[in-house]
């Protein structure tokens, strides 16, 4: 052993020391301590100290409108959270709601008017003046274009109902070519077959869903967002029976009492299954049906010789699920009552289409369900306010049933329904030629990306913005969510913009501030004295008429009350049409037959069904709050964004691995994807993921527009994308 | 490796092994003293007062915390008695209505949410269960702030290793969940990360 001590020596020395450090808590508690102290950073945001206090509001960030408790440190909120037995969601909020008070914060929020400039796939934003953007509008509405180059200038609101909805109505019926459109993207598109049935579009209905016990839902994600979330919830919770006919299987299908996997594009074919059965082995009730519709008898034979054709057998081979099961679901629907069926959408996929809607909801007219006391109840509209009601307001459109190529000016209320839009569906309307589309939105986020102008508008609990009843609501209601905050300097209410404008072309303003608005349309719910309203700082129902004046029916409701109407008692005969209003027999039948042609697809060149899937509140691109990064990023309990998932025996076909990174075709176009092998899947059908978008979590310094799967799907002229045909490619 | 090899291997192998479990602890955590003691017995023993006398649950379900100078001055408008401390308190406190910036034990991260009256009200928990024997204490140890993250030994714990913890030392994260745990109360991540 040499006696000197050299460099070797103290090389071991520290590699002892190395493997020695593992065996003591050094490297662990280092760790630990790291991580807190990255917490702890001066510039990372922590709740004020101060005074608690609770305020209560209502979240508007989907329809639903679901009421809130704020627990706020001065006039900071730091935590929402629901309020336990309220009548209206049982105090259920969704991770997005739970969040809320972060959105006014988000990075990608707008403080300034801005132009964005638009690169290839890049864009980037300029201040500009509002009064810039109006003297543009000005100039498009004076341009003498006719309706062959494209002459509308048109709102687009997908939240329709609230006080700026009519705002905008009353706006546009003064200018010419004022044009009001919706996307039909919303929760209550999927009711139209239902009013279709009925013969109605002036008379609302809702639902009785804690009366029913078992609900048949064609694809809507009831236990993930649907309506108000918390009713569904706790329906669920007093034993009500879910059967979900779907072809993914999603969280509600693996939650639910049944799954009934149908192939893609089926629903329809077995609802008719269904509707035969329950003829055929004299399941419905006869004599209640035409005590309600006068003309039953009638309507019941055509409609017997129409599906006559959709036998359990037939049905059994076209939509895969088994003949006796399905003679099972028709009578479990006649013994587990009452039973209620649902025509859903899937919040990325869209709705159904008009005929497929007609097909589902007529089994709640053969089950009887419909009218009051049922569990598909008629229920009175929330007025408009004195000044709306007597002004002329442009009529509701539907976007799909605009000309191509029309609109010359767009203007988009960013209040997102929490369902995808297509951008196509929107692009193919503008005019070829420099159509000018303006935003309102207080983000750089979702459709916003696409436009050419923002208007910055106030954010969640940043204004006084009101709550009309939810789609699936059975009576009316109506709330008022008051702000927390006061929002940035140069943010604009939308209704303050219209008066800008109006004021710069020369047309009648609204009266008052947007608050005045909808303390107008507050006091005229309180001259009609019905109903109730709920103040959720005692948890206590008030009847509206012990409510001594119109202004403290206003202040309960700016404190977070809540007005609920009274059900509606009407009599409940209807004249109904079981092939819709707007067809007959001959092109009910001719739709049917296309709808089961759709699937399988004869295409060889594209063999593959593309179905898109997400979740309500993220499909739309608009910022999300910070919790729902735990959903997608870290725990990846919900698909990121074109996360492709097919069936092993699909990949094996198309020679892929789970993982790779391939390309989804279709006649639209091409998308990068990553596949994940899904045994749950149908051999044959791929579906793609839309989460949300990178720059709505972290809003990043370069904005891009990144295409997600709604691009390459293909949009059929009555507005619907539910599937298209597709090929796995290779990259 | 040689035998001197092996030798000095362990060497350093040992040498850290005693450094990282008897003086890295030391050196992890900066001993503070108090601004001047406190004898949580003498108030509890002398005068009968208890826990919830001055760290108490508000009506609206807030926790006190700390008193504050407001709930001293009923008794502490003068010096009582001889003792340094209360000089300190009263004359450079009191007297120039300054609040006693004490170090505070148990105080956790700005993202956590533990409501005091879920735990003691509902959960009918001692105070003790997490505070130890602080409340019959005749002065205020040294606080032993993390020099890293700056929060109190007693959130680790007093073993290092945090093996075999007892239940009620320590008030990581995972103590938490192991009591819950024990106690078969579920609680999603937003119970406490509001
Ligand atoms: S369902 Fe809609 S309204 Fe209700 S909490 Fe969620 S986002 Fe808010």
């Amino acid at each position: 052993m040499s006696k000197r001590f050299n460099r070797r020596d103290v090389m071991k020395i520290v590699g002892g020391g190395i493997a020695g450090m593992v065996f003591t808590p050094i490297p662990w508690k280092l760790i630990d301590d790291l991580s807190i102290w990255t917490q702890n950073w001066s510039w990372i945001p922590v709740p004020l100290k101060g005074d608690i206090n609770y305020k209560y509001s209502i979240c508007t960030i989907c329809s639903a409108g679901c009421p809130v408790r704020a627990r706020n440190v001065g006039t900071q909120p730091v935590s929402l959270w629901g309020i336990k037995n309220h009548p209206v969601n049982n105090g259920a909020l969704c991770p997005l709601g739970f969040g809320g008070h972060h959105l006014a914060f988000h990075p990608a929020r707008l403080r300034h008017p801005v132009k964005i400039v638009h690169e290839k796939n890049k864009i980037s934003t300029e201040k500009v003046s509002c009064a810039d953007i109006i003297s543009l509008i000005r100039k498009n509405i004076e341009s003498k274009q006719t309706p062959q180059t494209g002459n509308l200038i048109a709102m687009l609101d997908d939240r329709p109902g609230r006080t700026v909805s009519y705002a905008y109505r009353a706006f546009l019926a003064q200018i010419p070519n004022g044009t009001y459109i919706t996307t039909g993207t919303d929760e209550t598109d999927s009711m139209q077959g239902l009013y279709e049935i009925l013969g109605t579009e002036n008379q609302e209905y809702g639902f009785n869903i804690e009366k029913a016990r078992t609900i048949v839902s064609f694809g809507a994600p009831l236990l993930e967002g649907w309506g108000i979330p918390g009713r569904m919830m706790h329906a669920r919770k007093n034993g009500c029976r879910i059967l979900q006919v779907e072809t993914r299987f999603s969280h509600t299908a693996s939650v639910a009492d049944r799954w009934l996997p149908v192939k893609p594009g089926t629903e329809a074919v077995f609802a008719l299954g269904l509707a035969n059965v329950l003829i055929n082995e004299n399941l419905i009730d006869t004599d209640k049906l035409s005590y309600q519709s006068a003309n039953f008898d009638k309507e019941l034979k055509n409609y017997k010789e129409c599906i006559a054709g959709y036998t359990p057998a037939y049905v059994a081979g076209r939509t895969g699920i088994k003949e006796e099961l399905i003679r099972e679901i028709a009578r479990e629907m006649t013994t587990e009552t009452p039973s209620l069926v649902i025509c859903g959408r899937e919040p990325a996929a869209g709705p159904f289409s008009r005929e497929e809607q007609i097909a589902i909801w007529g089994l709640n007219f053969l089950l009887g369900n419909i009218g009051p006391g049922n569990l598909i109840v008629p229920r009175r509209s929330v007025p408009a306010g004195a000044s709306f009601s007597e002004t002329k307001l442009a009529s509701v459109k539907k976007i799909s049933d605009l000309p191509d190529h029309s609109i010359r000016v767009l203007m988009i209320d960013e209040a997102e329904s929490g369902h995808a839009i297509p951008w196509q569906l929107i692009e193919r309307k503008l005019v070829a030629d420099n159509p000018l589309v303006i935003s309102m939105s207080p983000y750089l986020a979702g459709m916003t990306k696409r436009a050419d102008y923002v208007i910055p508008a106030p954010t969640q609990y940043e204004s006084c913005q009101d709550i009309p009843p939810s789609f699936d609501s059975q009576t009316a209601t109506y709330a008022v969510s008051a702000p927390f905050y006061t929002p940035p300097e140069n943010v604009i209410q939308p209704t303050e913009f219209l008066n800008r404008l109006a004021e710069d072309i020369g047309i009648e303003k609204t009266n008052g501030s947007y608050t005045d608005m909808i303390k107008e349309r507050t006091a005229e719910i309180y001259e009609k004295k019905r109903g109730w309203i709920y103040i959720p700082h005692n948890g206590r129902l008030i009847e509206t008429a012990d409510v001594f004046t119109g202004q403290q029916f206003w202040s309960h409701l700016n404190n977070g009350g809540y007005w609920i109407d009274e059900p509606l008692e009407q009599a409940d005969n209807y004249s109904i049409s079981l092939f819709g209003i707007s067809h007959d027999r001959g092109s009910f039948e001719k739709a049917l037959r296309q709808i089961d042609k759709s699937y399988p697809s004869e295409n060889t060149t594209y063999p593959l069904a593309l179905v898109p899937f997400g979740w309500r509140g993220v499909v739309d691109s608009g910022p999300v709050t910070p919790l729902i990064t735990k959903l997608y990023q870290e725990t990846e309990f919900r698909k990121g964004t074109n996360r492709a998932l097919i069936h092993p025996e699909t990949g094996g076909f198309s020679r892929l691995r789970d993982g790779a990174q391939t390309t989804i075709v279709t006649d639209s176009g091409e998308l990068q994807v990553r596949i994940e092998f899904n045994d749950s899947v149908m051999p044959g059908v791929v579906h793609v993921a839309l989460g949300p978008d990178q720059d709505s979590i972290t809003g990043v310094k370069e904005v891009r527009i990144k295409e997600n799967i709604l691009s390459v799907c293909s949009l059929k002229d009555n507005g619907t994308w539910r599937m298209t045909p597709a090929r796995i490619g290779t990259v | 490796m040689n035998n001197k090899g092996i030798l000095f291997f362990f060497a350093g192998f040992i040498a850290m092994l005693v450094f990282g479990w008897f003086l890295f602890p030391s050196l992890m955590y900066q001993k503070l003293e108090q601004p001047f003691h406190f004898s949580h017995v003498t108030h509890t023993e002398m005068t009968g007062m208890s826990c919830n006398d001055c760290h108490y649950v508000k009506s609206d379900g807030q926790f006190s915390g700390i008193p504050t100078n407001e709930n001293c001055s009923m008794c502490h408008m003068g010096i009582l008695g001889e003792t340094e401390d209360e000089r300190i308190f009263v004359e450079e406190y009191m007297m120039q209505d300054r609040e006693v910036p004490w170090f505070v034990y148990s105080r956790q991260p700005e993202n956590v949410y533990f409501p005091h009256v879920q735990h003691i009200d509902f959960g009918e928990i001692s105070c003790e269960r997490c505070h130890g024997e602080h409340g019959t204490s005749e002065s205020l140890r040294p606080f032993q702030r993390n020099r890293l993250s700056g929060y109190s030994r007693d959130i680790w714990g007093p073993s290092i290793s945090r093996i075999n913890n007892p239940a009620g030392i320590g008030m990581k994260m995972n103590d938490c969940i192991r009591c819950h745990e024990q106690s078969e109360l579920t609680i999603g991540c937003i119970g406490c990360h509001k």
